[in-house]
């Protein structure tokens, strides 16, 4: 039985048997090899799982998971073939299925429909996506530094915005007053610089 | 952008921000149902605040992924008594593929953030609250450098920074960090305008100078100017600049946020004494070679044991000769004109019968070295020029090196030093002295 079939009949959400303490050196190299390429797709995969469940707290829940998944099934993986494509393929499918029980959870939720047509368009737009990031990057360099700092502040801090607006001695409400507005000048320097929306 | 897009916007972000309520998400749904350009717009969102979440994480990609697998342990230790034997077998195996993990990242330079700078010098008593530190150690963007006791001084393209323990900073990139607790003098050479020291409450800006931050949480920030001009300003709740003040050499100021100050305070020199003292004009060292973070009361054999490694001492610093002066040299006599500018540094070595090895260390100056004087009659007669009042010296003939077992060399633009002492039984002492000259003052031989 091969390693691989041991991790799938497991039958858990945990990738390792007891088995693989007593590891080889082509083991160990297998193991480098899954983290060289977990490490190289990880920032697409996390976007993969965001755009599923939408939700920061959740992407976070879910990508541990993801890739204790893709570890499991790792013998699956063709090497020479594209890592990031495959890891985010079973990345929708576990966003998925992870968006099912929220809603069934919370009583309310996007609609399967709605989150495989997600995953289509995600999969699909991944150049005009990374079209999108490069020139946000040059967004980023023309912001006022504050604003800059400011912006990194909250995508950084691991803790609520209640939080931080407690560290940085503010009402909250202006935390997201200031958010929302430098979300919104991003996305319009980002539309503006592709054309889709008129210079001012 | 249309006002569709706007309400996408505006419910894609409460999504992410895990605000949206059940009305919200049934908004979303029947917009991103009713048009394929809402579904577009959506990800164009999504994918922003995935890019922003990566941009302000300061781990690399590997990290992010290791620590995943991390947590994924963690969980793992929490679950096993309840799963029993099973969960505790698995456990570990988590625990040994993430050491495997954590060995191949050690081992991984593909993925590492930017190198930066690097660590030029250590007094023999610093120490890190985390982790450990060796001299020519790369530092990369992102680094939190936790300084727990001594002096770490680092070295950035044009920038020296000598960090005072305790001290945390956070290196931002090769023109700015973060200083988060304590002491930071910051040396920033012909090229290096522009540098940037930010506290919770203020940013200094450098204009071409030396200067030193302090910051505390309680006390707020302190600034001072050694040589040169910096920009300093008080900065409101939203980081933004609300004072600006320019100081310039001798000069210093105090912010405080709490009541929207920011003042001239005296100058005082003796905040850059310890640094002084303790690296004066040494650019940088390498090897076994630390310096001392307080001066030894005695320099005399068996009083000041130094393992395996050597110390520097840096003596009198910018000695103005009133006439001429002539010193043995390694290479013979030298003769210092009247008017030059010296300073001076002692490497002692003294291992007793203790140490396993001889030690090997450079260090290097800014200004080139005009002499190195390694013989004792040499250094004894250069102890009352060059030599710390305080400090007593010894005077018997093995204090110097012996010239057929110790080595030292010279570099040739003659500011590296490199130094070996054999260990030479039944005396163990060896002392060699550094005279310096200032540039501006070097007259040749």
């Amino acid at each position: 039985m091969s390693r691989g079939m041991d991790r799938q009949k497991s039958g858990m959400h945990i990738p390792f048997s007891v088995n693989e303490l007593r590891m080889s050196s082509d083991e160990t190299s297998r193991e480098s090899e899954f983290l060289r390429g977990l490490s190289g797709a990880y920032r697409g995969l996390h976007i993969c799982t965001l755009s599923i469940v939408g939700n920061r707290a959740d992407a976070d829940d879910v990508i541990q998971e993801v890739c204790v998944i893709l570890w499991q099934r790792f013998d699956e993986f063709e090497p020479g073939t594209n890592f990031q494509k495959w890891a985010c393929a079973v990345g929708f499918k576990v966003a998925k299925a992870y968006a099912r029980k929220q809603r069934r959870r919370r009583g309310y939720g996007l609609s399967d429909e709605i989150l495989g047509r997600l995953a289509q368009i995600q999969s699909r737009g991944s150049e005009l996506f990374e079209l999108r990031r490069e020139i946000l990057q040059e967004c980023l360099g023309k912001m006022r530094s504050q604003d800059r700092e400011f912006l990194m502040g909250c995508y950084g801090a691991r803790d609520k915005f209640v939080n931080l607006a407690h560290k940085k001695q503010m009402p909250v409400t202006t935390v997201y007053t200031r958010l929302g507005r430098l979300r919104k000048q991003l996305v319009s320097c980002v539309n503006r610089a592709l054309g889709k929306e008129p210079s001012s | 952008m249309s006002s569709q897009n706007q309400e996408i916007q505006h419910l894609a972000d409460a999504m992410f921000d895990g605000l949206l309520d059940s009305a919200g998400v049934q908004r979303l749904e029947q917009l991103l149902a009713g048009d394929p350009s809402c579904l577009q717009a959506y990800l164009e969102v999504v994918n922003l605040h995935g890019e922003l979440l990566h941009q302000a994480d300061s781990q690399t990609d590997e990290q992010a992924a290791v620590g995943v697998l991390r947590r994924f342990s963690e969980h793992c230790e929490q679950r096993q008594a309840a799963l029993g034997r099973w969960s505790w077998g698995i456990s570990i195996t988590a625990a040994v593929i993430l050491c495997g993990s954590l060995g191949w990242l050690a081992s991984s330079n593909l993925f590492r953030p930017v190198p930066l700078g690097t660590v030029a010098h250590l007094t023999n008593d610093a120490s890190l609250r985390r982790g450990s530190f060796s001299l020519g150690q790369t530092i990369r963007k992102g680094n939190l450098i936790e300084v727990k006791s001594g002096v770490v001084s680092i070295e950035l393209p044009h920038t020296m920074l000598d960090l005072s323990g305790p001290a945390t900073i956070k290196v931002v990139d090769e023109n700015q960090i973060d200083l988060i607790s304590g002491t930071v003098t910051a040396t920033v050479r012909h090229g290096g305008e522009g540098f940037v020291i930010r506290t919770t409450d203020s940013e200094i800006v450098d204009l071409g100078t030396e200067f030193l931050v302090t910051y505390d949480a309680e006390k707020g920030t302190d600034v001072s100017v050694r040589r040169g001009r910096a920009r300093a300003s008080l900065l409101d709740q939203q980081g933004i600049p609300a004072k600006v003040l320019e100081l310039t050499t001798s000069r210093a100021a105090k912010f405080s946020r709490a009541r929207g100050e920011l003042s001239e305070s005296p100058f005082q020199p003796e905040h850059y004494e310890r640094l002084d003292r303790v690296r004066g004009g040494i650019r940088s060292i390498s090897g076994q070679l630390r310096t001392p973070s307080r001066v030894p009361p005695s320099l005399i054999a068996g009083d000041e044991v130094t393992l395996n490694h050597m110390l520097v001492l840096p003596e009198r610093q910018n000695v103005i000769l009133e006439k001429p002066l002539t010193v043995g040299s390694l290479s013979g006599d030298v003769i210092l004109p009247a008017g030059s500018v010296v300073s001076s540094y002692l490497v002692h070595y003294d291992p007793q019968n203790i140490a396993k090895y001889a030690p090997r260390g450079s260090l290097t100056f800014y200004d080139p070295v005009v002499a190195t004087i390694t013989n004792a009659t040499d250094l004894v007669a250069t102890d009352q020029i060059f030599g710390l009042p305080d400090l007593r010296y010894e005077s018997r003939s093995f204090r110097g090196l012996e010239p057929d077992a110790d080595e030292v060399r010279i570099s040739d633009d003659r500011r590296t030093v490199s130094v070996f002492f054999k260990m030479s039984p039944p005396e163990y002492l060896d002392q060699l002295r550094l005279l310096v000259i200032s540039q501006q003052g070097l007259t040749s031989p």
